[in-house]
């Protein structure tokens, strides 16, 4: 070989190097115009382990595939998702722990984009709106890590942290027992907070009554902790959605007590309790009993007129091998006044999306709720007067953290 | 059957175990070779130096040694009459006839070798160390300190340039890094010290701890490692040689940018008579780190008010470390027997999480201590000719603790806020303590005049405690956990010299792991501790073969079924949050690698070599925990199929050896071959894996070094004058998978980056006396390599280096 073949066979290699470094375009993204404008939340697990969660904007949730592949927002770390007005707030992230706000943008690529950002100084039990301009974000960290709850108050324009409470967690510790957040409520200028426990390793002590903390509105001034012994504490871990308001003012709390959502033992019926509008006691005339119609509720979201969804196991008897389960689950609807449940029928029996959240979408008389099962992820649409559901877009992913509307 | 091993001798019984197992491999053919005497000689250079690495031949025959490291050599031959020749680089051969009689060891006067006036002649003729090391089947790199010792770096900055090696660093000096090899990182790369493994050694004992000067020669195996690198490395090893000179002092001192001080000394002291050796390497390393970054200004509410470049403030970081070893040289019953204190110790500044630099630390601290007694002992033709045996032992203890116990939240201003929690973090102290045996035995014995067998085994014993002042109860210091690993190799070695050269090797990996498991805490039945224990054992085995194809070209095959063991923490996870998963196998690899060496004297001025590699990689089983966002508690487990295929490529070229430039480059494709993924939570079971056929994310898969340089001799008398350029690049990477999201609108980008660097040196008196002039990252670029942690701009050092070697 001289020199002159030796030149050739290394531009030849050059050429050939610079062939296969060239990445192919993968741009999927096509404009999402039209009257209504969808948000979802898609995560992906890669065999890494590790999720990435990607916003990807969709016309419709009945037809077709939604896909994060070359399309959408990335955004980094795991996220949790609440709506803000029309803005989606992405909670989470890589190392720090910010709130995303994203918009609808007719000119992005993606058709979105990230409006603002403010950064927490640890994880958030919670982020929601609060009132036509402003979003809370709430911490309440363990004994080990600091004694007071933060409340932090979010500008939804400007997605600022405007102001931030903070109020001691002494009177919701029980001994070694911390306070766990597991929903909220806002009446007049009371706010109200659901709470369960638990022990430095993860035990539920505490599930002999409900725990609801009262604090003043706006103030955040800790005004008392009221209890009831008809059922354990108030939701589950992580799933941030124990409390709601009804049209007339009243608070319902949903107890379970429900191993595959984190307990470590149970020894109350589950069911609903009442608050009525400006009390700070529970209503002693009002319990549904749950678990004689239904089994035990794992989600739940308050849809009007005494009307809630809710995703219930079908788990007859659980056992410590479900724990932290959120499995084998079934759509209901239930009606608090008539004190019925009637189950759904076309959606699979499924698993949660980890007890996170409950990713449900309102729309008219219709619910959109994403389900993964070993056919893939698909939204079902389910009206709620008639009791059915079909199924409808299909997602590329491996789990739906929120659908919201953003235009 | 073997009747050579004297009963006066004490040795373990893993070691007649060893020799038992060796005596059956050993053919007839040995026996004859009983009758065989020594030569027995000194060689050393004419101002008294003992010259290492001679070879001596005895000239027509396949006899031959070569000299240790203190000049001495001893060769078995039978008797008969003979020319003996010794070669070295740099010098002149010397050749002369002697007669070795039966019976009796032929005892040489010292022979002086003179210094060659044309080291050209002789180079290309003679091999050094390291260029023998990259002559093996394996695919290694092996990368000579010795040119490295002016400049002012650490070992991660020369590694840094191996093709194939990426080092990812979270900041300046003492920060964290992520070693990644072949898109391989973590505990799938392991490392040693001079042969002894130091996964366990301490956060001041790393490779960007080290200074190029403690190092004779930095070894990196890709993919394939011989047996007397005994571990479980999934992906390679990286092994630094430290220098064996007998008799030499130096002493070295850098200061620059971000006021940076980096001293280190490597002296030895070897008495020819009494061979009486004592060696201390010490190294000392302070930086502010204080350079600028591009950061957000927070308020107290934690909202961004501006973005300004401003200097880091709290990123001190401080290491010191002492390795004394003292013991005889050149002995009957030993070439080497050194007993050795290793003393080393951190301190840390934490500025940043490990991934964002959008909320700054003030407070946050760390720091770490190690000690580590060692034992080196080796004997070349130790009870039999041709019996090798080196052993090394080390216990290491080394604690670290981490202290964040400030209620305070800081912004880049170095201002800060009452925080209403105990720390900026976690409040802790924790102080995890490890203890760990490690004993490493290596037999080589030469069968025949072409083949050598070894055996290595590799035994470790593991022990970790921890304690938290601030949360005495901490889950994950009740624990404790210990494992025990032994780690067999035999190999079978066959050599044609300058033409042919095999080893074929199997590995024998067994590990014993014990710790607690916490039961009863799910149910009502209280809280019971229990003790768990698994051992396994698996094989693995593989070739690296290299063939010159023709004088100038060599061919180079290589692979291995490798392992990763797992460990302690990876098996019954911490007591709680981390589950047991006692079925839990090791992670597995099947790596193969193929490279071509091409070596083109174009005329006795230019020399240009061109080496193109391939490696491919099929590995599973990787150990990870599960996705989860609803359980608190996971346990790890075997997923994932990972496709790796590479190539890359080095161009070097010296003209007179007075200009000479050198590039290569790495491109790897690692994609994910999983079809589903299991996740608990989420969907509870397994996913369609829609990444499958994706690459990697956040993993570099183009990247290449550039290197020029010039030497300028006649300035002065016995001074040279040398330039260095250097350029490294780096192109863009996602930390995401690049196919899903819009990919205009990523923001998760990993910059392309491209730093430029140059060195000058000037070397006094015969290379005695040395300044060195450094400029890293010349054009001030922004370089960032995990995610969005930026590196430190331009830099600027000097250093001073005195050496003297007699």
């Amino acid at each position: 070989m001289n020199i002159r073949n030796l030149y050739k066979s290394t531009m030849l290699a050059v050429i050939a190097f610079a062939a296969v470094s060239c990445s192919k375009s993968n741009d999927n993204s096509t404009p999402v115009t039209g009257e209504s404008v969808y948000a979802l939340g898609i995560g992906v697990t890669g065999s890494d382990n590790v999720n990435v969660n990607y916003m990807v904007a969709a016309n419709s949730l009945t037809t077709g595939t939604i896909t994060p592949i070359g399309n959408g927002l990335t955004l980094t770390g795991y996220r949790d998702y609440a709506a803000g007005n029309k803005s989606v707030f992405a909670i989470g992230g890589l190392g720090e722990v910010n709130a995303n706000g994203i918009d609808y943008s007719a000119t992005a690529p993606s058709n979105l984009v990230l409006t603002g950002s403010s950064v927490f100084p640890r994880a958030l039990n919670d982020i929601f709106q609060i009132d036509d301009t402003q979003m809370m974000g709430i911490e309440i960290p363990t004994q080990t890590v600091g004694s007071n709850i933060s409340f932090y108050f979010v500008n939804i324009a400007s997605k600022q942290i405007t102001k931030t409470i903070t109020s001691p967690t002494a009177p919701l510790v029980v001994g070694a027992n911390d306070p766990i957040y597991t929903g909220w409520a806002i009446n007049g200028n009371k706010f109200y907070l659901s709470y369960m426990h638990f022990d430095a390793s993860y035990g539920t002590n505490l599930v002999d009554r409900n725990y609801i903390a009262v604090f003043s509105y706006p103030e955040m001034v800790f005004q008392q902790v009221f209890t009831d012994t008809r059922t354990g504490p108030t939701g589950a871990w992580q799933t941030k959605n124990g409390l709601f308001k009804v049209e007339n003012g009243d608070i319902y709390a949903m107890s379970s007590s429900n191993i595959s959502n984190g307990f470590s033992q149970s020894l109350k019926p589950g069911g609903f309790l009442r608050i009525k509008s400006g009390a700070t006691t529970f209503d002693p005339t009002y319990f549904f009993n749950t678990d004689l119609l239904g089994g035990k509720i794992s989600h739940i979201k308050y849809l009007g007129n005494g009307i809630a969804i809710a995703a219930i196991s079908t788990l007859t008897s659980q056992t410590a091998a479900d724990r932290w389960g959120d499995k084998n689950l079934k759509i209901s609807i239930i009606d608090l006044n008539a004190s019925t449940i009637k189950d759904v029928t076309g959606v699979p029996i499924h698993n949660g999306v980890g007890g996170r959240s409950f990713p449900v979408y309102v729309e008219g008389g219709n619910v959109f709720y994403p389900v993964t099962t070993a056919d893939g992820t698909y939204i079902y649409q389910i009206n709620v007067a008639s009791l059915t559901a079909t199924r409808g877009a299909k997602i590329t992913g491996t789990f739906v953290g929120g659908i919201f509307k953003i235009k | 059957m073997n009747t050579t091993i004297p009963d006066q001798h004490k040795y373990s019984n893993s070691l007649l175990l060893l020799l038992a197992i060796l005596s059956v491999f050993l053919p007839p053919k040995v026996y004859s070779q009983n009758k065989q005497v020594y030569i027995i000689g000194k060689v050393s250079s004419r101002n008294g130096d003992a010259v290492t690495a001679a070879q001596i031949t005895l000239k027509g025959t396949s006899y031959r040694t070569d000299a240790a490291a203190d000049g001495t050599f001893s060769l078995a031959a039978p008797a008969g009459q003979y020319t003996l020749q010794i070669s070295r680089v740099g010098f002149h051969t010397y050749s002369t006839k002697i007669e070795v009689s039966a019976g009796s060891d032929l005892r040489l006067s010292d022979i002086v070798l003179s210094q060659s006036t044309d080291m050209d002649e002789v180079s290309i003729r003679e091999k050094t160390k390291t260029q023998k090391v990259n002559d093996q089947g394996f695919n290694v790199t092996a990368i000579d300190a010795k040119t490295l010792h002016n400049q002012g770096g650490d070992i991660n900055q020369v590694l840094n340039t191996v093709s194939g090696v990426r080092i990812r660093e979270t900041g300046g000096l003492g920060s964290n890094f992520n070693f990644s090899l072949n898109g391989f990182s973590g505990k799938q790369v392991k490392f040693f010290l001079d042969g002894i493994p130091m996964d366990n050694f301490g956060s001041s004992l790393t490779l960007n701890n080290f200074p190029a000067n403690m190092a004779e020669r930095i070894e990196v195996y890709k993919g394939v490692l011989p047996v007397g690198l005994g571990t479980d490395a999934l992906a390679g090893a990286v092994n630094i040689i430290t220098r064996t000179n007998a008799n030499f002092l130096d002493a070295s001192y850098s200061y620059g940018s971000f006021n940076t001080h980096r001293a280190s000394l490597n002296a030895a002291y070897t008495n020819a008579k009494s061979g009486f050796t004592l060696r201390a390497n010490g190294f000392y390393n302070f930086s502010n780190n204080d350079y600028k970054v591009n950061v957000p200004i927070r308020d107290a509410n934690g909202n961004e008010i501006s973005r300004a470049n401003v200097k880091r403030f709290h990123d001190d970081y401080e290491s010191g470390t002492m390795q004394i070893e003292a013991g005889i040289a050149g002995k009957k019953y030993a070439d080497r027997l050194l007993f050795g204190l290793l003393v080393s110790g951190n301190d840390k500044d934490q500025q940043t999480g490990v991934s964002s630099m959008d909320r700054p630390f003030g407070a946050i601290t760390s720091n770490s201590q190690s000690y580590i007694p060692t034992l080196k002992y080796a004997k070349k033709d130790l009870f039999l000719p041709g019996l090798d045996v080196s052993l090394y032992a080390a216990y290491n203890i080394t604690s670290f603790q981490q202290i964040d116990t400030a209620s305070r939240v800081y912004n880049w201003l170095g201002e800060y806020y009452p925080s209403s929690i105990g720390g900026e973090l976690t409040r802790t102290r924790n102080k995890i303590k490890n203890k760990e045996l490690l004993t490493t035995l290596n037999l080589n014995y030469r069968l025949a005049e072409r083949q050598v067998i070894s055996l290595n085994y590799v035994y470790t014993n593991y022990k970790r405690t921890g304690f938290d002042p601030e949360d005495p109860g901490k889950i994950a210091n009740q624990f404790p956990t210990n494992a025990t690993k032994n780690v067999l190799g035999a190999s079978w070695n066959y050599e044609i010299k300058n033409k042919f050269t095999t080893s074929v090797f199997a590995k024998l990996y067994n590990y014993d792991a014990n710790s607690f498991e916490t039961t009863g805490t799910f149910t009502n039945g209280g809280v019971v501790n229990s003790a768990l224990n698994k051992s396994a054992t698996n094989f693995g085995a593989g070739f690296a073969s290299a063939y010159y194809l023709r004088s100038d070209l060599l061919a180079k095959l290589s692979f291995e079924h490798a392992y990763r063991l797992p460990e302690p923490d990876e098996l019954f996870g911490d007591g709680l949050f981390i589950l047991k998963n006692p079925s839990l196998k090791p992670e597995k690899s099947e790596n193969f690698n193929a490279g071509l060496r091409y070596t083109l004297p174009t005329s006795k001025d230019h020399r240009i070599s061109i080496e193109p590699g391939f490696i491919y990689r099929a590995t599973s089983d990787f150990i990870r925990v599960p996705a989860s966002a609803s359980s608190p508690t996971s346990s790890f487990i075997n997923t994932g199929n990972v496709r790796t295929v590479g190539i890359d490529g080095e161009v070097k070229y010296d003209y007179k050896g007075l200009i000479h430039a050198s590039a290569n480059i790495t491109w790897q494709k690692i994609t994910d071959q999983t079809d589903s993924i299991a996740t608990s939570g989420f969907t509870g079971g397994n996913t369609a894996n829609i990444l499958k056929g994706f690459r990697m994310p956040n993993i570099p898969y183009l990247f290449g070094n550039f290197n020029l340089g010039t030497q300028i001799s006649g300035i002065q008398k016995d001074a040279v004058l040398s330039f260095n350029y250097s350029l490294s690049y780096v192109k863009n990477y996602y930390l995401s998978a690049t196919e899903i999201g819009t990919l205009a609108a990523k923001t998760d980008i990993i910059p392309t980056q491209v730093a430029h660097n140059i060195y000058i040196n000037y070397g006094m008196a015969k290379g005695k006396y040395n300044i060195n002039l450094e400029c890293r990252n010349i054009f001030d670029n922004e370089l960032f390599d995990s995610y969005r942690m930026q590196k430190p701009g331009r830099a600027f050092y000097v250093k001073l280096r005195y050496f003297i070697s007699k």
